[in-house]
């Protein structure tokens, strides 16, 4: 691929990077003597207060694939990318909060696999863990290519230089100290981000006259939130309201924040049931604000690209606008040497997050629900630290080949959200009878997930080989790629539910002996009678579900 | 985490310090260097953001390293 190397780095800009390198693999050097046994090495040892869990929480999702993803995305979309923020995260987060973390937390699980064979059995937890495994080391691999490819564009680095260092780099630091190393460098990450991004956001909105100047400036289908949610031809996604609510809101939305083991594997290192549930409450507070780091970003590269005297162009690839350049391009226009290593070494954090995130995960659930349970049943806790370091050594491996896959077949990157309803949609549904209806049978949860993911991968194939008319499954005739994974996610959602329903009714449910404290009803009811009401969940909850609804009120 | 606690534990928000004022100590650098040479030629660079986002790093860096401190002390036995 070619290269159009737009920034070229100082000496400076060179310092702050090495320097960024130098401290994570310090952080890892630093806790390898505090992770010795599996609760320290898989969940960090469960001591983490809120405040640790709820960013690392945040950080755990907000990745630069993320960032340059969804500013690129603005671009395209307008303002409907804010949905993926809002209404696409924070009532999630809380039913997470309040609703489902008791479960969770209370039954000591080490993955969500391992909340399966609580609850079902045994081919229910392998069944997601394989899953699950193979869509941590894509999404690891396809993290370590996206980077490759923005900064051998964007910078002139070369790719597998950059595959290489950035993936040795997070090898050695969550080899060293697990998870407990993933979660410490993600808040340090998560800081990076945040001052190495936010100050893009400050300057363009500063260029152009303020966020209401740009808003008024702009056309409806690029600025509204919901007014032009009626009708898909009025607005840049190409969706309804109804696409919206039960695609993104619900499903997608429920289905990855509740049941991604990378997200929730944060909260579980909480040092306690009140810490694990104001988890998620904290991040949503972060998730809320980040659309005027995203958001704006785009919105500002629009206007700027269709102003004629700003002097801003995106670049191309293949001879197409490259939207994910929004983001490196604003860089280069806003920030002077200094700055652009702090832009950089932000992206680089980001985009090595994501990495260590799904890295950690993949270890986690390789290391207790595969290998524990079909190698090596008596495995010591001493034995299993040991696999779970050889195996973040694999999967760095795999990832690096999953990354040159990826090279080798760029249309993998329209994967990616392919990978993500093939999983998490339908599993949300699982988990959601799983928790709250006693009668769901294993054979219902087995079969109705293995249909689930069938039927996301069906439709998939389908819409893209026309096998079957888009307006049959997005309600519209010209759907965009996103309202095709929205609705997607929908009826794998609705398959799983309809058909675990059906088959627990004519199966045998477990005793509600072997339910206790994995199903409402059967669970003592959480009271944290001696927290002051400030600290009650609740109350946080109901403050950031206001925030939410003012938020897309006066965006709308 | 295990019991033996020979090892003096560092809070994260210490970390977190520690990188805001290093980071922080070369952005404002670069502002000073800056408005002591020449305004860097970038959109909006006429208000030397080097200069004054550095500084809130450097602000940010010893907030965190404070809380750092007493999350460190809250720590000991």
């Amino acid at each position: 691929m070619e290269s159009h190397a737009t920034l070229s780095l100082a000496l400076v800009d060179w310092v702050i990077i090495v320097l960024y390198f130098v401290v994570i693999i310090g952080i890892g050097l630093f806790l390898k003597r505090f992770t010795t046994t599996g609760e320290d090495y898989f969940l960090a040892g469960r001591r983490n207060s809120s405040w640790i869990a709820g960013l690392a929480f945040l950080s755990a999702n907000l990745g630069a694939l993320e960032i340059l993803g969804w500013t690129g995305g603005t671009v395209k979309y307008g303002m409907f990318v804010a949905h993926f923020y809002w209404i696409g995260a924070i009532p999630a987060m809380i039913f997470l909060a309040l609703y489902m973390m008791p479960f969770y937390y209370s039954s000591r699980i080490h993955s969500i696999p391992g909340y399966l064979l609580l609850r079902f059995d045994e081919k229910n937890r392998l069944l997601n863990a394989f899953s699950f495994a193979v869509m941590t080391v894509l999404m690891s691999g396809i993290n370590l290519y996206l980077m490759a490819i923005v900064f051998h564009i964007v910078l002139g680095w070369n790719m597998h230089v950059s595959i290489w260092v950035s993936a040795a780099a997070v090898g050695a630091y969550i080899t060293l100290g697990g998870l407990l190393s993933a979660i410490l460098t993600e808040i340090v990450q998560f800081f990076l981000i945040w001052f190495g991004l936010f100050l893009i956001a400050i300057l363009g909105f500063s260029e152009v006259g303020g966020i209401d100047q740009l808003l008024a400036s702009l056309p409806a289908n690029m600025s509204a939130l919901w007014s032009t949610a009626a009708d898909p031809t009025a607005n840049g996604m190409g969706v309804t309201w109804m696409g919206i609510v039960l695609g993104l809101g619900f499903v997608l939305s429920f289905g990855y924040w509740t049941t991604d083991f990378l997200i929730v594997q944060r909260a579980f290192s909480a040092k306690d049931l009140q810490s694990a549930r104001m988890t998620p409450i904290i991040a949503a507070f972060f998730k809320m604000i980040l659309p005027f780091i995203v958001v704006g970003a785009g919105l500002v590269t629009w206007k700027l690209m269709n102003t004629p005297d700003s002097g801003f162009a995106l670049m191309t690839k293949n001879g197409e606008p490259w939207y994910d350049s929004a983001l490196p391009m604003l860089i280069a226009r806003y920030y002077p040497p200094g700055l652009i290593g702090l832009g950089i070494t932000a992206l680089l954090a980001g985009f090595m997050a994501g990495q260590a995130g799904n890295v950690s995960a993949f270890n986690t659930v390789w290391t207790y629900d595969i290998y524990r349970v079909i190698i090596k049943k008596n495995a010591t806790d001493e034995h299993l630290v040991f696999v779970g370091r050889i195996t973040t050594v694999v999967g760095i491996f795999l990832s690096i080949l999953a990354a040159y896959w990826a090279m080798a077949f760029e249309t993998i990157m329209d994967y990616i959200q392919a990978i993500f309803s093939w999983v998490n949609a339908p599993l949300f549904a699982t988990m959601l009878l799983g928790m709250f209806w006693k009668r769901t049978s294993s054979a219902g949860a087995f079969w109705g997930l293995l249909s689930g993911m069938i039927t996301s991968f069906f439709l998939f194939i389908a819409l893209r080989f026309d096998w079957i008319s888009p307006v049959y499954v997005t309600m519209s005739n010209h759907p965009s790629d996103m309202a095709e994974n929205l609705w997607r996610a929908w009826w794998a959602w609705l398959v799983t539910l309809i058909l675990t329903i059906v088959i627990s009714l004519v199966t045998k449910p477990k005793a509600e002996s072997e339910l206790v404290g994995l199903v409402k009803g059967l669970t003592d009811k959480t009271v944290l009678q001696d927290v002051p009401l400030w600290r009650k969940p609740g109350l946080w909850a109901i403050i950031a579900l206001v925030l939410c609804a003012a938020l897309n009120i006066y965006f709308w | 985490m295990t019991e033996q606690k020979q090892d003096k534990w560092i809070s994260i928000w210490s970390w977190v310090g520690f990188v805001l004022l290093m980071y922080g100590l070369i952005i404002t650098g670069c502002g000073l260097y800056y408005a002591m040479t020449e305004l860097p030629k970038t959109v909006m660079g006429e208000s030397n953001p080097s200069l004054w986002w550095g500084a809130i790093m450097l602000v940010g860096g010893v907030a965190f390293t404070i809380i750092g401190h007493y999350a460190n002390k809250a720590e000991q036995p």
